[in-house]
């Protein structure tokens, strides 16, 4: 059903330096990620940061301009064949045969893989989405397009799934199927790559998280990390009216919002520890922290993109 | 490579069954009618001496006497447009053989599969050669049950030569549109490449018998090379080699460019032509 797994402690995905050129315009401008194997790796980034470009690079749709880039130990370009028979891929923009029905699909994409995958299988990963074999293509919904994307990627049990924004479409408790499964092929030895705008998503099931801005990796945390790294908020209410202004000045903090003289919303940067003696000082009625979320954390690398 | 060809076939089968029982229901009409047109002879004299040349032309007929051998007779009925009609099922099969997937966005997604480009390439190929094989082939059946009621002295044999005939036409066309659909930006602008070249070609051809001057630059236009109903009397071997020849020839390059090209997403469009592009600069550059 795989392809015979390579037994190496060589990353799943590894780029070197990749970079991509459309003419003028550099998509990629020397991507350097590691992606371990057995793990979920969340690939965020904002539009048009170059997140598809390096998907497309890495299964030989498209041909890097520089760099290197590898996947399972194999070259995408010289192993090309090798690669995608042991990836499952999701692509963003799903596109399927409309006069097909999708159990029609679903074996003509097997007939892909010499018909490889087991059928029972398929139709479990079928039946566990709410996926109807029997209709045509054209008469489903985007959600359930999506359904026969995510069928396909997994129903041969790859050694890596490489998926573009694998939930996009479907409701929220197929969104939990897709977890579960994308967690039980990593309980298998799978490695995950995906790319996502769905941050809470990355944040429940990813190990680890890349950003890319502008061509280039910017991070790469696992999410608490992340998080923790990030802004907090602060909410302080005073006993009564005081002159907060000196709080702006230690080092880390900046104001967020002073509804009046009394409740101020503090951002803090790192440790809290100076803010903490700062406001000793202070007749304090209140305090309340706020941890932000992956997306918060996420929002200061789209703002300046 | 087998999965691909399987799959070819199975889109196209009504694009077999359409054209190559309309055709095949046409030639057998048309060889029946033979015995009418030999017994209208003298009418049929007086009409086309009274017809310009050029319509003539248009219709491949040569001289009076030529219309009423079959051979002249099938040409001018049957084979000599043919490659105008049917040329539009090749040039739009040929042009949309992997633009059409690729410009749909589903070439993406069957490229994430284990299928080299050569074989993706040739399974496809062979579906579209073999899609005009059968339709020429059809239209063969109709010749040949056609002579069940009309006795031209003919064998069910003779009809396969310009049927031969009328597929290496369509398959010089049809790879052409192969050939035009992987070097320009887009499927649309591959169909009117291919399509121009038809009507150039079949124009060129038809004055170049009016024109002596024209006759020259006529050697150039492949279909000058298609010989159609006339086949009966005789196959030039050299020129139905020729168009299969060339035809391998413009496959070849079609694989070459697929090997060579990127992908595209859904809706993602080619390349600009060059004087676009300096539009858009002078556009700017106003701006």
């Amino acid at each position: 059903m795989i392809a015979e797994r390579k037994t190496t402690s060589e990353p799943a995905i590894r780029t070197v330096g990749l970079a991509k050129n459309y003419g003028d315009v550099r998509a990629l401008r020397g991507l350097d990620l590691e992606v371990r194997r057995g793990e979920i790796f969340g690939f965020l980034g904002p539009n048009g940061a170059g997140k598809t470009t390096t998907i497309r690079c890495l299964l030989d749709m498209i041909r890097p301009s520089g760099g290197k880039a590898e996947v399972l130990g194999f070259d995408p370009q010289r192993d090309s064949i090798e690669v995608r028979a042991r990836v499952g891929y999701l692509p963003g923009e799903l596109r399927l045969y409309g006069y097909m029905k999708a159990g029609a699909m679903l074996r003509f994409l097997n007939g892909q893989r010499g018909g490889r995958a087991d059928w029972d299988y398929v139709e479990e990963l079928a039946e566990r989405l709410g996926l109807d074999m029997n209709t045509p293509i054209k008469n489903l919904s985007k959600g359930n397009k999506q359904k026969v994307g995510v069928v396909q990627a997994f129903m041969h049990q790859p050694e890596l799934l490489i998926m573009d924004e694998p939930t996009s479409g479907l409701d929220p408790l197929v969104q939990q199927e897709v977890f579960s499964m994308i967690q039980e092929a990593r309980a298998k030895g799978a490695t995950v790559f995906f790319s996502s705008h769905v941050l809470s998503e990355v944040e429940e099931i990813a190990d680890r998280v890349g950003i890319i801005r502008q061509g280039i990796l910017v991070e790469s945390a696992n999410p608490a990390d992340l998080i923790e790294r990030a802004l907090h908020r602060v909410t302080v209410r005073f006993r009564e009216p005081v002159e907060w202004k000196p709080l702006t000045q230690v080092p880390g903090v900046e104001l967020f919002n002073a509804e009046d003289g009394v409740t101020i919303s503090l951002q803090v940067e790192g440790e809290m520890d100076a803010l903490v003696k700062s406001l000793a000082e202070y007749p304090i009625s209140s305090i309340e922290t706020e941890r932000p979320s992956l997306e918060e954390a996420f929002l200061v690398y789209y703002q300046d993109s | 490579m087998w999965t691909n060809f399987k799959h070819s076939i199975i889109r196209s089968r009504w694009q077999i069954i359409g054209w190559g029982l309309v055709l095949g229901f046409y030639g057998a009409y048309m060889v029946s009618f033979y015995d009418n047109l030999l017994g209208m002879q003298d009418q049929f004299m007086e009409l086309i001496a009274s017809y310009p040349p050029e319509l003539l032309a248009a219709v491949g007929v040569t001289s009076a006497e030529e219309l009423f051998s079959v051979a002249g007779y099938l040409n001018t009925y049957v084979f000599s447009y043919m490659p105008l009609i049917v040329g539009v099922l090749a040039i739009l099969a040929g042009s949309g053989l992997l633009a059409s997937d690729e410009e749909d966005g589903v070439l993406d997604l069957v490229m994430g599969h284990p299928v080299s480009r050569a074989r993706l390439f040739t399974g496809r190929l062979l579906a579209f050669v073999t899609t005009l094989a059968a339709i020429a082939a059809l239209l063969w059946a109709g010749l040949a049950i056609g002579t069940l009621t009309v006795d031209l002295g003919l064998g069910a044999i003779d009809f396969v030569w310009p049927s031969l005939s009328l597929f290496a036409a369509l398959l010089f066309f049809g790879t052409f549109a192969v050939m035009a659909s992987m070097l320009l930006p887009s499927r649309k602008i591959a169909a009117m490449a291919a399509g121009g070249l038809l009507t150039v070609s079949f124009l060129l051809t038809m004055f170049g018998t009016l024109d002596s001057t024209l006759a020259t630059i006529a050697d150039f236009s492949p279909l000058s090379y298609y010989q159609g109903g006339k086949a009966i009397a005789g196959v030039e071997w050299t020129w139905l080699a020729g168009q299969l020849a060339i035809s391998m020839v413009f496959a070849a390059i079609a694989l070459w460019r697929f090997q060579k090209r990127e992908i595209r997403v859904a809706g993602e469009r080619g390349f600009s032509l060059p004087r676009l592009r300096l539009r858009r600069t002078k556009a700017a550059q106003q701006a």
